[in-house]
């Protein structure tokens, strides 16, 4: 059984917000690996998936040592102070719950 | 002595005691110092400017509470938290409702929606800055071939609009972590008391606000406390999109802080700020933890 019945006002509630949320949740993302696929001198323009595509930009990335390196900063901080915060018996539930909250 | 009484042992007190010693230790060391001093310096004249300081009382709080910037902040705060918290939390709710009425992807779209919650914050920032950028923008750029603008406006860059770019940029990011508690808490209602309603006549909307509503009232309380208290906290969005511009519309307390302590070097006044901030998340958090008890 469903929570609410699909009577003639929530088929149209549901399909309004559907797309409306939908899209506002999921444009904004397609829209950043669509531009992440555009080769750098159109990345200004505005097709939607249809232009060139390339991966390029996400190879420079990969074997980019400096990006990398930020990446294992980022990796050592997160893990480091996940650890430190199950282990340290007080602040464990204070800084979970804030990591829970703020981000 | 009781401890010679007892033949030398301890008593459950005082092991208690041992044990929780470390956990203080760490507590003090690690919140309890920076706060303390953060608060003792809010009574100094420090600025990174000048290697010496001086005890001048509450000289930085009236100057604080005179300077007309301030309630200006606190506005543009209160405003920022209001419908940063309640935008996404309704869109959040309509979210977690449609998505658990189990149509064949649901489960698909509740696991991509969780996406935007995890890509960093600064990220998110760049991202809507590049969307409502005025030259170059998607937003301005897709008004403009529809025909409704006849040049890219530049949403950010305005006093008006710049503070609603940040609370939509704030939706987007803050919309999947609002539906994934709601969603719990839609999972766990009754259909029991919800099929004897419907059995009673109920509709749709009375099913919700009198059956729903009233099982969630302890989860959705909840989520509305933490979520203003991580918008009282919020920094890297309006940070990364405006900076607190223009003239100061987007200035929330956490800009706030940081522009006074490393823009301007004003230490004491920046800890000022930070303690009143501090204060006003208290109350919150107090509300929170209130709330957390009750429900136990």
């Amino acid at each position: 059984m469903r929570m609410f019945q699909k009577t003639l006002g929530f088929r149209i509630f549901f399909w309004v917000f559907l797309i409306l949320i939908g899209g506002f949740v999921f444009l904004p993302l397609l829209w950043m690996i669509n531009t992440a696929l555009k080769p750098s001198a159109e990345t200004f323009t505005l097709t939607f998936f249809t232009g060139t595509k390339t991966l390029e930009n996400l190879k420079n990335i990969v074997t980019d040592a400096t990006i990398m390196g930020y990446l294992r900063n980022s990796l050592i901080v997160s893990f480091g102070s996940s650890l430190m915060a199950t282990i340290s018996p007080s602040s464990a539930t204070g800084a979970a719950s804030s990591s829970w909250a703020c981000s | 002595m009781k401890a010679i009484k007892n033949g030398g042992r301890l008593t459950g007190r005082q092991v208690g005691f041992l044990l929780v010693v470390p956990g203080l230790a760490v507590f003090a060391a690690i919140i309890l110092y920076p706060f303390a001093d953060a608060v003792l310096m809010s009574f100094t004249d420090r600025s990174l400017l000048f290697p010496t300081s001086n005890w001048i009382w509450f000289e930085n709080y009236v100057k604080v509470f005179k300077d007309p910037y301030f309630v200006h902040t606190l506005i543009t705060t209160g405003l920022f938290v209001v419908l940063a918290t309640l935008i996404p939390f309704t869109l959040g709710f309509i979210w977690a409702i449609l998505l658990n009425q189990g149509f064949k992807g649901s489960e698909l779209l509740r696991g991509i929606t969780l996406v935007n919650w995890i890509i960093p914050g600064i990220a998110i920032g760049f991202l809507w800055s590049w969307i409502f950028n005025g030259q170059y923008g998607v937003l301005s750029g897709m008004l403009t071939s529809l025909g409704i603008l006849d040049k890219g406006v530049s949403w950010m860059g305005q006093t008006q609009t710049a503070l609603l770019c940040v609370v939509i940029a704030r939706t987007w990011q803050m919309l999947p972590w609002y539906m994934a508690f709601l969603l719990g808490g839609l999972q766990g209602v009754s259909m029991d008391q919800i099929e004897a309603a419907r059995i009673d006549g109920a509709g749709n909307w009375q099913v919700f606000t009198h059956v729903v509503l009233p099982e969630m009232r302890s989860i959705v309380t909840l989520v509305l406390i933490l979520g203003t208290i991580g918008n009282l906290q919020h920094f890297d969005l309006p940070w990364t999109m405006t900076e607190g511009g223009p003239a100061r519309a987007t200035t929330t307390l956490s800009i706030e802080v940081y522009t006074t302590a490393f823009k301007n070097w004003d230490m004491g006044k920046a800890a000022t700020v930070g303690t009143i901030w501090a204060i006003l998340l208290a109350c919150f958090s107090f509300v929170y933890l209130r709330q957390v008890n009750e429900s136990d």
